[in-house]
């Protein structure tokens, strides 16, 4: 229960994360239909599950220094 | 005892228990140890069960793909987030305190209530349940796979056995150095280890053909430490700028 309110905080606290997540999910399923090579998928899906934490911070830290 | 078979099985396996292993410890050092054994417990309760009532067509009933999806998405989304928490305490942008007195009020309001102070942590439970469940579902395939295929599954049990009990030793002799490094760290190095587990499952539930299979693992750990690393770096940077700058127009 504890774990499932977890996640439900988590989608409503951080929005960018959550839907940063998603887009690159979208985006590697879209790959490994296209048929891109494994490394290539794998290398992006990566690098933009990253971006996704990077904007979320820079995102937070903004809020933070204006604030 | 076919050698052979059990060898091949013994080093699949192992290379299974070692990543549920890594797992169990990160929730163990972070979340206590009844939270990370009462997840692990459940999660071989809940496979032998399924390997019990099911046998030997496991293999053929369970997709494999969908479970490593859904395992690796949860992964994701908590490994981030305590990477992204540990990332902005790092550079001063949230107070490294505020976990000690939370679990500080957590203790009181234990003690207050009767408790005993090691409550269980209901994601700490649920992230070991996954990862024990789904390594160890990994293990069961390969246990059939090679034992059918080579028709000796007793021998191919045995090694696996043997893989189980030298990786439960190894976790009882790297337990106690890991217990002496900083709260905050060792968060930082969870959230990495959670988001790279949970970046090549959800990958392998989407179909990504990893190069070279559980070595990319490594691969994408070590490229969310530099990169968390780098980030840190910067964001430090660009901080004692703004407050410099804050200081010289006051």
């Amino acid at each position: 229960m504890r774990a499932l309110k977890v996640i439900i905080g988590l989608i409503y606290d951080d929005k960018w994360l959550v839907g940063g997540i998603a887009a690159a999910i979208i985006i590697a399923k879209l790959l490994t239909v296209m048929g891109v090579s494994g490394a290539v998928a794998g290398v992006l899906f990566m690098v933009l599950l990253f971006a996704a934490v990077l904007i979320s911070i820079v995102r937070e830290v903004r809020v933070k220094r204006v604030g | 005892m076919n050698w052979y078979v059990a060898g091949a099985s013994f080093l699949g396996t192992a290379v299974e228990f070692v990543e549920a292993l890594t797992i169990v410890l990160a929730v163990l050092l972070t979340k206590g140890w009844r939270t990370a054994l009462i997840g692990a417990s459940l999660a071989v309760v809940v496979l032998a069960a399924l390997v019990l009532i099911l046998g030997y067509p496991l293999v053929h009933i369970v997709q494999l793909g969908i479970v490593q999806f859904a395992v690796g998405l949860l992964m994701l989304l908590f490994g981030m987030r305590w990477l992204r928490k540990a990332i902005l305490r790092y550079t001063g942008y949230k107070a490294v305190h505020d976990e000690a007195k939370a679990f500080a009020q957590e203790l009181e309001r234990q003690r207050k209530s009767g408790g005993n102070g090691a409550g269980i942590d209901g994601f700490g439970a649920l992230t070991t349940f996954n990862g024990v469940f789904l390594e160890g579902l990994e293990s069961v395939f390969i246990v059939i796979t090679v034992g059918l295929s080579a028709g000796a599954l007793p021998s191919a049990v045995a090694g696996s056995l043997a893989a189980f009990v030298l990786v439960i030793l190894a976790g009882f002799a790297f337990k106690r150095p890991l217990q002496t490094v900083p709260e905050n760290t060792l968060k930082f190095v969870v959230g990495v280890m959670l988001s790279a587990f949970g970046t090549f499952w959800a990958g392998e539930g989407l179909g990504i053909a990893w190069w070279n299979r559980d070595v990319s693992i490594v691969i994408v750990m070590a490229f969310y430490l530099a990169a968390s690393l780098l980030f840190v770096s910067y964001l430090r940077a660009t901080r004692r700028t703004a407050v410099a700058e804050k200081i010289h127009s006051a």
